[in-house]
């Protein structure tokens, strides 16, 4: 597989992105090429807060460079499917792509996903009180945020200030909860996956890995205009990169021990009982959920009676019956939920069991889920 | 997911019968029905419904 070192030619855009401007500036120059239609990006309003938007404006893309780690929005959703889009992706964002491809909801021949390495995002309230209490920073004086090697860099007017992220997790700030344990930081099911882990000290550039032929694509057409500079990674980068990969991976799962465990020796049913038992049956889980396709008439919608009043109502037994083998664990519902129900740790604990059991990964190519196969039969 | 839930496994039974196999099938209700009455009401099943 090809891995390079990239960089904006253009000075502003490489001083501006995280690594080297890679990602804003090809996104550009494939929107220049009208090699798509538009690009799925996140518009800052600040540190804190930004809003998907979909735009043709390059200017609008350039003005949305750089990391962002307040927001923990998933894109599936916002995905246009008559439009021939690029958009960056964390993990989540492009298994949740593939999920709906799967479902024909989104032509995937339509859609560039531009991979970004991703080691977890914060939600926007707890990442303000984190600044305020452990760095002793105003949240509103930082300009600049990113996360380089396990440490949160956070930029000020007047200068830096690093923290470990061991470090802000101990003292219970920090990621969301399903980002400390998903597992998968690199974007290896989009076309192309992005990021700063393993670019040689010193250098401005982004570390390019690009999977599939639209990526080569993709690569090849911000190249041939001009708007990238490349070179191939040496080994030692590739090195590096997977280093850091594995590390992450491993605390991810020791991070899922712990947080499963707590459940051992207790009474699951009482404790599912009373988690739901908050529940208003908003349905803004269903509504955010980036691998549920199954629009109003969902059979956990029309099953659901509140006359019933079953100790936990059908809409989320309904729900996690049917997550069970595709829930990707990005987190959404369980930020969207107004009565605070763990609810993304419940579907994973459902989902793993038979995910496990199976094999099975949702979202990372367009295999079909094992309840529409034989591999159920055989299991 | 009856055991992730906590509930108990025996509440759900698969079994393919042919619709020329009634007596199969009686004895199989029979059978789900006895355990079922030992189980009691589902966990899940509200206060004081019946």
């Amino acid at each position: 597989m090809a891995c390079y070192i990239a960089w904006a030619t253009d000075d502003e855009i490489r001083k501006k992105g995280t690594s080297g401007g890679f990602v804003t500036a090809a996104l550009v120059s494939a929107l220049e090429n009208d090699l798509i239609d538009a690009a799925l990006v996140v518009k800052r309003i600040d540190v804190y807060e930004g809003i998907p938007i979909l735009t043709s404006d390059p200017e609008e893309v350039k003005s949305c460079a750089g990391s962002f780690h307040a927001v923990p929005v998933n894109l599936t959703k916002y995905v246009d499917p008559d439009l021939r889009i690029g958009m960056p992706a964390k993990p989540c964002d492009a298994r949740g792509v593939i999920e709906q491809a799967k479902r024909l909801q989104i032509d995937l021949d339509k859609v560039f996903l531009i991979g970004l390495n991703c080691s977890g995002t914060m939600l926007p309230l707890a990442m303000r009180n984190m600044i305020e209490v452990l760095c002793q920073l105003d949240p509103d004086s930082v300009i600049k945020e990113e996360i380089i090697a396990e440490k949160l860099i956070l930029k000020t007017k007047n200068g830096e200030k690093a923290i470990k992220i061991d470090e802000i997790e101990e003292k219970g700030y920090g990621r969301r909860q399903s980002c400390r344990y998903c597992n998968i930081n690199i974007p290896f099911m989009a076309d192309l996956a992005c990021g700063n882990w393993g670019v040689p000290k010193g250098k401005k550039g982004t570390f390019v890995e690009i999977f599939t032929e639209k990526g080569e694509t993709f690569f090849r057409n911000a190249v041939d205009s001009g708007a990238i500079a490349f070179e191939e990674a040496e080994e030692k980068s590739i090195f590096t990169r997977k280093r850091i990969d594995e590390a992450m991976k491993k605390l991810a799962e020791e991070n899922w021990k712990k947080l499963s465990n707590s459940l051992d020796g207790i009474d699951r049913l009482s404790y599912y009982i009373k988690s739901f038992e908050n529940c208003i049956g908003c349905r803004s889980c269903k509504i955010v959920c980036p691998v549920c396709a199954c629009g109003e008439d969902a059979k956990c919608v029309s099953m659901d009676y509140e006359t019933d009043s079953y100790r936990i109502s059908m809409f989320n037994l309904v729900r996690l019956l049917h997550l069970m083998d595709s829930c990707i664990g990005c987190g959404q519902c369980e930020d969207v939920c107004p009565v605070d129900i763990p609810l993304t740790f419940i579907h994973r604990r459902f989902a793993k069991r038979i995910q496990d059991i199976l094999d099975y990964v949702p979202g990372v190519n367009l295999e079909k889920p094992p309840f529409y196969e034989t591999k159920l039969m055989e299991w | 997911m009856i055991e992730e839930l906590g509930l108990e496994p025996e509440r759900l039974r698969l079994e393919w019968i042919s619709a020329s196999e009634g007596s199969i099938f009686a004895e199989m209700i029979r059978d789900v029905t006895e355990k079922i009455k030992v189980l009691g009401p589902s966990p899940l099943k509200p206060e004081g419904v019946k």
